[in-house]
């Protein structure tokens, strides 16, 4: 147990002093996506998914979301940089926007 | 020419009226009453025009009629016709399946068949009919007559005229509306929804952002400019997405973000490309800096 608690206090250590600041913006930004995704599913749990169009079009936003915050944090990484050496961190954010306005458009679509 | 072409026609014509036969050919044709424990009351090999005469059937009794059709199209229609000889002259048409051999039958259980045979003793004719599309005269044949015994107790009494009622009205029944869920429920929800909200920006507010492009842009004003239309063109196309989902139809939503989108990405290329040379100025100055 303690085991676990030092792993884990190490890797949060590391965390916190080697990432990135940029990364770190990223990361909460996937938690809170994570976290909303999380309570809507406990909502339609508990309501049932009544209207249901209403609880697709709202979960689909944070799993999509979430998947582009993970691309964007996967394509700003500066230890990937070799991996991507056409790709810019503003290009990165650029088709991040890009992408979640699509997103959103269907969403808003799909809301009815 | 002329001729040849008259030849041809003759041909086809030939060749159509061969296809059309003149008659049916049925052969085989038997009729059978059988008791419900299997003994045969009477059994028929039929030869047109010979009539039966004198057929009489029980109430349990089962009616057995087979055929043979030796044409080489099969028959469409095939069925006998009972009609009742009394004042009624209810008419009761009972098919029969034809096989791809040629062989037709059916048969009639008068207990479970057509309740117009049930209703006291009647006798009725019988008519056999075969017809098809190619063949150009139907085949008719009376069979002569049968007559069935009404049930011995309490024979239903055959209605003298068909009474035409109007029905009760119907009425179309919805399905009764999904409830929505509790208001309060939803409320607490939607605050939880948003209280993810308070926790992102905890988080941010933790890293220590400095808002350097931000000083940056400040200093010159275009592109602050720049970035002011590029973050309020992205917060309009927000908003129609949320006009959208209210109010706004398709073709006008289109329209807005053709022009936002256009103006987002004017200035988001250039507020991107003036952050990208600063960061390339940054690193640049660092490395010297590390050198």
């Amino acid at each position: 147990m303690d085991e676990i608690k030092s792993a884990s206090n190490s890797l949060l250590a590391s965390y916190v002093k080697d990432t990135p600041k940029s990364l770190k913006l990223i990361d909460a930004y996937m938690v809170y996506i994570l976290l909303t995704g999380i309570i809507q599913f406990v909502y339609v749990v508990i309501a049932g998914t009544f209207p249901n169009n209403a609880f697709l079009a709202g979960f689909i936003s944070t799993v999509a979301g979430f998947v582009l915050a993970a691309n964007l944090r996967i394509q700003t990484n500066p230890k990937n940089a070799s991996q991507f050496p056409t790709t810019s961190p503003e290009r990165a954010f650029a088709d991040f926007l890009a992408c979640n306005i699509v997103v959103h458009f269907a969403v808003a679509n799909f809301l009815g | 020419m002329a001729k040849f072409s008259s030849l041809v026609l003759v041909a086809v014509l030939a060749s159509l009226s061969s296809a059309i036969a003149a008659s049916w050919n049925v052969n085989d044709i038997n009729l059978s009453v059988t008791a419900k424990n299997g003994a045969k009351k009477a059994d028929h090999k039929l030869e047109y025009p010979y009539a039966v005469e004198d057929l009489k059937a029980d109430n349990s009794d089962i009616l057995k009629f087979s055929f043979k059709v030796e044409n080489k199209e099969r028959p469409h229609q095939a069925m006998v016709v009972f009609q009742s000889q009394d004042e009624f002259q209810d008419e009761i048409m009972v098919a029969a399946a034809v096989k791809p051999s040629g062989k037709g039958r059916f048969e009639i259980n008068f207990a479970k068949a057509d309740p117009k045979f049930r209703y006291n003793t009647r006798k009725f004719s019988m008519t056999f009919l075969v017809g098809g599309s190619k063949v150009e005269e139907p085949f008719k044949y009376a069979l002569g007559h049968i007559e069935v015994q009404g049930p011995s107790a309490n024979p239903a009494v055959r209605p003298s005229r068909v009474a035409y009622e109007a029905l009760d009205e119907i009425h179309h029944q919805f399905r009764a509306d999904q409830k929505l869920i509790n208001r309060a429920v939803s409320g607490l929800f939607s605050l939880l929804v948003l209280a993810p909200f308070a926790a992102l920006f905890l988080l941010w507010s933790q890293l220590g952002i400095k808002f350097e492009p931000l000083k940056a842009m400040a200093q010159r004003p275009l592109e602050l400019v720049a970035g002011l239309v590029f973050f309020s063109s992205l917060a309009a196309i927000e908003f129609v997405f949320y006009s959208y989902w209210t109010h706004v139809t398709l073709f006008p939503v289109l329209q807005y973000l053709g022009v936002l989108s256009l103006v987002a990405l004017v200035s988001g290329r250039s507020v991107l490309s003036s952050v990208q040379t600063r960061r390339l100025q940054r690193t640049q100055a660092s490395s010297k800096k590390d050198l």
